[in-house]
């Protein structure tokens, strides 16, 4: 209080004003101070400490081609029951229970997941949900190869995301149609998806002007491309069927990723 | 004896033959019968199946949501393939949700959009069918379903809902209206039009006569025709003293108009044809340069041609054209305290937000970012129909809170364009090439478009990227056999490039050197073919079949469509009129080739003025491949939709 006052009594000499003027000019200068020493405060924190200031959201993103059963996946998840589906035109976002065994704690209380439409079109808005995600469910149609390629492009582009990059966001591809007999296995499904992106190492990182090239380089030059040890994210695999409702491995994901 | 019986016997067989011939011939007719009958038994049940499957004229109905969950739906009749699936991904998603009607493979499709509850509802059939009639069952579908699901709550919570037998109701009900609306009415009388009731009202306020009917059942022939001439008479006379009534004419010629009216029909007057001398009295009868035009009578004649300048009946009739903004103007007149207790309302709320987007708020907003957009070279056909989507995905959807109904709008705006941009199969043309050397084939890519776009300059920047960066063996095409120079320009990039030329001078079939180039590559271990072709307006017909023929015969991986980006509403043109021309003449029709991808050229000389390339993604619905950004080889790169949006919208 003393210094408030003789702060107060200097200004008001100094510029020659009222002494309520003077007063709050000094309660200005304060507030300046205070602010500006905490904005250098974080700047400084952050670097120091040398972790990235921003984190992950609290979303879990469903993704995966067109057809793959991302709302047929999302439906069983919230209520257990099979629904009819055609194309998603926009997504749709839910907060529910997750329940994965009797056990107290194989249950939450409250998962929000978004089940994102798998069409090109709406890869970009898809982009921009990422950093609100706790976790990606990627659902691939283990019955269709040609469709790999796309998957793989997909990949590629999630793996050298800014914000994946950043973030570090565990996957878990999940290959979905595995009651039908002609579904491929998880270990076929991955080569599949190496092969390719290994293919697409050459075609991407050939940059054409205005893009940077370190930006689209994924894995360690000179090695073949290994998805579990050369993406920068956890990736794991799984194989489910959304129409024969086992799904077991969706929710043993989605405790272990909450829980932590 | 013998004789009697050899006559009996041959009168016997020819009584029997004929009667075996006539036998014959009643058997052969009733056997051709038999089919006749059979048919019209047959056409008698074909009727009345047509008359079932007229009843049930429409294939199917689907009610699904936004979100991808399909609500109800049924199946008339076996639909073959998926055709919702392919609405989906090829009309809803391409921003086309304002044209409510489309035709996939063989099925026509009408649908319509519930932003509220974000549902879509969709009938599917085939041949024609009244688009009342579809409306009509599709609102009336709407209308139930709304009842129906008003009990379930709303949100994701409905799964499946059991419609079927509200549906029939819909559907009895829509086939009762059209046969309804089938049945022939009278004809209105003018009286009974809207135009008529105008005029007929401008009519007593000015406090004209009505004019006289005639009566449609009339009487006895004689009196009709007396009644008609005296109508006729008076109608002249009224129209006669109209004319000559505020400008002060004299009363002498209005009396004689009047006089002359009112004079009974002359008959023929007979002729004198006197051989002697002619009476004084007769010579005056006959000279009629008495009744020389004089200064009353061309003051006369001047008013019947001229008029007064104050025709009544003139004015009514336009009165009554103009009589619908009159009308308007009134109703803004009656309802300004309420408007204006409205308008503050709408003002508070476009700050706070929550408040329900309607027609009358859209219209204002979107017609500005409509004139924005073509300020910014989009084509005006492209920016109508993005804004006409755009709107009807927001009619009825509420605003955010604390977001201005501008902003809101902006931001679907924002999103449907980048949607549209965003290319919807993978444009890797580097990836495409090294899966086909992989798999040993040849990758070919022809460049087409109008003159002086610059697809020579292109190709040559295409082949730089592909040979230095993809490590590619590029071959280059020469198939511009018209422009002097061509192959010489092309000359001179191969010796830049250091890429090997194909070519064989001018005047020969275009077709022919690439099929050769191909061939040529194949067995000489090339990787790529770069194929240019010869710049042609789209209007020219035997041109563009040429074009078509290069592509059918050769049919190469990809065919690029090469535009400036300077290039205004006609962007629209150009691209529907190759991609038309492509399709049209393809080698397969179940499996026509167009355009597979956009070059963009000249992107440098424009700054914020490009909207090209909205308009030519948005007709074709494919995406751009490349943009060409100036004149040297590294001056290629990849289309980025966030920018050209940000920089549209501004």
């Amino acid at each position: 209080m003393e210094a408030l006052r003789q702060a107060t009594g200097s200004i008001e000499a100094f510029l020659g004003v009222g002494s309520s003027t003077a007063l709050v000019l000094t309660w200005l200068v304060i507030l300046l101070s205070v602010y500006v020493s905490l904005q250098l405060f974080q700047v400084f924190s952050g670097n120091a400490l040398g972790r990235s200031r921003r984190s992950r959201g609290n979303v879990t993103l469903m993704l995966g081609q067109c057809g793959s059963g991302k709302t047929a996946t999302f439906f069983r998840l919230r209520d257990g029951e099979e629904v009819q589906t055609v194309s998603s035109l926009q997504l749709q976002r839910d907060s529910f229970p997750i329940k994965a065994g009797e056990n107290p704690d194989q249950q939450l209380s409250s998962v929000e997941v978004i089940d994102f439409p798998g069409h090109l079109r709406m890869r970009g808005k898809a982009n921009d949900m990422l950093p609100e995600a706790r976790c990606i469910i990627y659902l691939v149609d283990s019955d269709d190869k040609p469709k790999l390629k796309d998957v793989a492009e997909h990949f590629y582009e999630l793996l050298t995301n800014r914000d994946m990059l950043e973030l570090h966001t565990p996957i878990l591809i999940a290959c979905n149609k595995s009651d039908l007999s002609t579904a491929r296995s998880e270990k076929f499904i991955v080569e599949e998806i190496e092969r390719e992106i290994e293919q697409m190492r050459v075609s991407r990182g050939a940059t054409l002007e205005g893009q940077d090239q370190a930006d689209s380089y994924l894995g360690i030059d000179g090695e073949k491309f290994k998805l579990m040890e050369h993406s920068p994210c956890t990736i794991q695999t799984c194989k489910i069927s959304a129409k024969k409702n086992e799904i077991q491995p969706v929710y043993d994901f989605l405790i272990e990723q909450y829980s932590a | 004896m013998r004789t009697t019986i050899t006559t009996c016997c041959w009168s016997g067989w020819q009584r029997s033959k004929l009667g075996s011939d006539l036998f014959a011939i009643f058997c052969r007719n009733s056997v051709l019968a038999i089919p006749q009958l059979l048919n019209r038994r047959s056409f008698a049940s074909l009727q009345t199946s047509k008359r079932q499957t007229r009843k049930r004229m429409i294939d199917a109905f689907y009610i699904f949501t936004k979100g991808g969950l399909l609500l109800w739906s049924t199946q008339l009749v076996k639909v073959k393939g998926n055709p919702i699936d392919r609405l989906i991904k090829e009309v809803l998603l391409e921003e086309r949700v304002g044209e409510t009607f489309a035709t996939l493979d063989s099925y026509n499709l009408k649908w319509k959009l519930l932003n509220e509850m974000d549902l879509f509802f969709v009938v599917v059939y085939q041949g024609i069918l009244q688009m009342a009639y579809l409306e009509g069952l599709l609102s009336m579908a709407a209308k139930e379903f709304n009842h129906h699901i008003a009990n379930f709550g709303s949100g994701l919570t409905i799964k499946h809902v059991d419609f079927d037998q509200d549906f029939l109701r819909c559907r009895q009900k829509a086939d009762k209206e059209l046969k309804e609306s089938r049945r022939p009415g009278g004809m209105r009388s003018f009286a009974d039009t809207k135009k008529g009731a105008d005029v007929q009202k401008n009519r007593e306020e000015k406090g004209l006569p009505a004019p006289a009917k005639k009566g449609k059942s009339g009487g006895a022939d004689g009196d009709k025709d007396e009644d008609d001439e005296e109508d006729d008479a008076a109608k002249v006379a009224e129209a006669r003293a109209k004319l000559t009534k505020a400008k002060g004419k004299k009363d002498g010629n209005s009396k004689e108009k009047d006089a002359e009216a009112s004079k009974p029909k002359k008959g023929k007057e007979a002729r004198h044809w006197d051989g002697g001398k002619v009476s004084k009295s007769l010579m005056q009868e006959l000279d009629f340069s008495k009744n020389k035009p004089d200064e009353a009578d061309l003051a006369a004649k001047q008013a019947e041609f001229l008029g007064s300048g104050d025709d009544e009946d003139f004015d009514a009739e336009v009165e009554s054209l103009s009589s619908g903004s009159e009308a308007e103007e009134e109703k803004k007149d009656d309802g300004r305290v309420g408007g204006l207790f409205k308008s503050l309302t709408r003002g508070v709320k476009n700050i706070t937000g929550g408040a329900v987007l309607t027609e009358e708020d859209l219209e204002p907003i979107l017609k500005k970012f409509k004139t924005e957009l073509m300020t910014r070279n989009v084509a005006a056909e492209v920016a109508d129909k993005l804004s006409e989507s755009v709107r009807r995905s927001l009619v009825g959807k509420t605003t955010g809170r604390f977001t201005s109904m501008a902003s809101t709008v902006k931001q679907a705006l924002k999103e449907s364009m980048e949607t549209l941009l965003t290319p919807k199969k993978s444009i890797d043309v580097l990836r495409a090439a090294l899966a086909a050397k992989n798999a040993g084939r040849v990758y070919t890519i022809v460049f087409l478009g109008v003159n002086g776009v610059g697809k020579s300059t292109n190709l040559a920047k295409v082949a730089y990227y592909l040979k230095h960066k993809g490590g590619l063996d590029v071959l280059i095409c020469a198939c511009d056999t018209f422009r002097a120079g061509a192959v010489e320009q092309l000359k001179t990039h191969s010796r830049c490039l250091d890429v090997p030329l194909f070519e064989r001078g001018y005047g020969k079939d275009p077709a022919e050197i690439a099929k050769n180039a191909i061939a040529h590559a194949k067995s000489n271990g090339h990787d790529v073919v770069l194929v240019d072709t010869a710049g042609r307006m789209q209007d020219n017909e035997p041109l563009m079949r040429a074009l078509a023929k290069l592509v059918a015969i050769n049919s190469p991986d990809l065919v690029l469509f090469v535009g400036e980006a300077l290039v205004g509403n006609d962007a629209i043109d150009q691209v529907t009129k190759f991609n038309r021309s492509l399709v049209d003449l393809s080698a397969d029709p179940r499996n026509p080739r167009g355009i597979d991808g956009m070059l963009l050229t000249k992107y440098d000389t424009v700054d914020d003025k490009v909207g090209a390339a909205l308009s030519m993604v948005y007709v074709t619905g494919q995406p751009v491949v490349f943009v060409g950004t100036g004149q040297k080889y590294t001056h290629l790169r990849k289309m980025q939709a966030k920018e050209v949006v940000k920089t549209l919208l501004g």
